[in-house]
């Protein structure tokens, strides 16, 4: 499960929109859009609330770094908080809100370069639940091995996988063509076998 | 896919998957960002409408002063052409009795002088051809 962030005490969730919780996801997000034009900045906490984990995670995969990724989330939240009209007119919310944190989470890559493993894994690895250590030499392999994937690939590979997208939606979004995500699917997923291959020999080497 | 038909392949694709599914489940959201996401956004936002209220007030601002010292009565004619609409019926006047057209064909000639933009060779304003 994605662990959310505690709330606020001074942004309480005072704002939040009528959200039935069958709805798909994505309809969600559009209904959090359309409140946040009508209220404002202050109705901004229901779609932190809603969409910030899925875009911290989706950006992580792209610019490898945590901190980097919720600059990214920030930045785009924020513009998004004071023009809520950018989202609520898109035809697709989420995938639009999706597209905005690729480009910054780009942005952000591509100015800084800084790819630092080590802390991040820390990160991850101290803010799993108790019950999770076990599995967590796992995780910890699978992200090492998604971090070896250059940012395009890595980044079909979180919105097919955590996102759930097909190649069109995601073409859209990485605006290329579905062909190409296909194959950037394709190349990643062989590539992270191999790489996961190779790093549970080390570890059990070691 | 990934290699799904080869039997010597470490993983399956539907392993791979999910495993990549639960690894991105243990991502976690820094407790600092939703307030430090809301509280610049509110202060974005703050800053956003007083540098439209600045705007929008010096305009009126602006417009205002300009109103408020135009000169009287002369319905900003004088500011577009460069006669006062005495000037004009004088010219028009000056027209009608030169011509004999009677004094609406006057007032359109003096009219068309007040539009004519300066040649090379009138290089003074309309004001002074008048």
């Amino acid at each position: 499960m994605i662990r959310r962030s505690t709330p606020n005490r001074t942004f309480a969730r005072s704002a939040q929109p009528p959200m039935n919780e069958s709805l798909p996801f994505a309809e969600r997000v559009r209904a959090s859009a359309q409140h946040l034009q009508e209220r404002g900045v202050d109705a901004l906490s229901a779609l932190y609330d809603l969409a910030a984990a899925r875009l911290v995670r989706f950006a992580v995969a792209i610019t490898q770094n945590q901190h980097d990724a919720e600059d990214a989330v920030q930045s785009v939240l924020v513009r998004v908080g004071t023009r809520p009209s950018l989202l609520n007119s898109a035809n697709c919310p989420w995938q639009y809100l999706l597209g905005m944190v690729r480009n910054e989470a780009l942005a952000i890559a591509r100015r800084k370069r800084r790819y630092s493993l080590l802390a991040s894994f820390a990160e991850f690895v101290t803010r799993q639940p108790p019950d999770r250590v076990e599995s967590e030499d796992q995780r910890q392999l699978v992200w090492r091995a998604l971090r070896s994937l250059p940012p395009p690939q890595a980044e079909v590979v979180a919105l097919k996988v955590w996102e759930n997208l097909t190649f069109a939606q995601i073409a859209e979004i990485t605006q290329t063509s579905a062909n190409t995500a296909a194959s950037r699917y394709r190349y990643a997923l062989r590539k992270l076998a191999g790489t996961l291959a190779t790093l549970q020999t080390e570890v059990h080497d070691v | 896919m990934c290699n799904a038909s080869n039997s010597d392949a470490p993983f399956q694709e539907q392993d791979l998957e999910q495993m990549i599914r639960l690894a991105g489940d243990g991502v976690t959201v820094s407790e600092d960002l939703r307030p430090r996401v809301l509280e610049t956004a509110q202060t974005a936002s703050a800053a956003s409408h007083l540098k439209r209220f600045v705007v929008f007030y010096s305009l009126m601002l602006l417009l205002s002063y300009h109103w408020a010292h135009a000169p009287e009565g002369a319905n900003g004619m004088e500011g577009a052409v460069g006669v006062t609409p005495q000037q004009l019926f004088d010219r028009a006047a000056q027209y009608s009795e030169w011509d004999r057209d009677g004094m609406a064909w006057g007032l359109v000639r003096a009219w068309q002088d007040c539009r004519r933009i300066p040649s090379p060779h009138d290089t003074d304003t309309n004001a002074a051809d008048f």
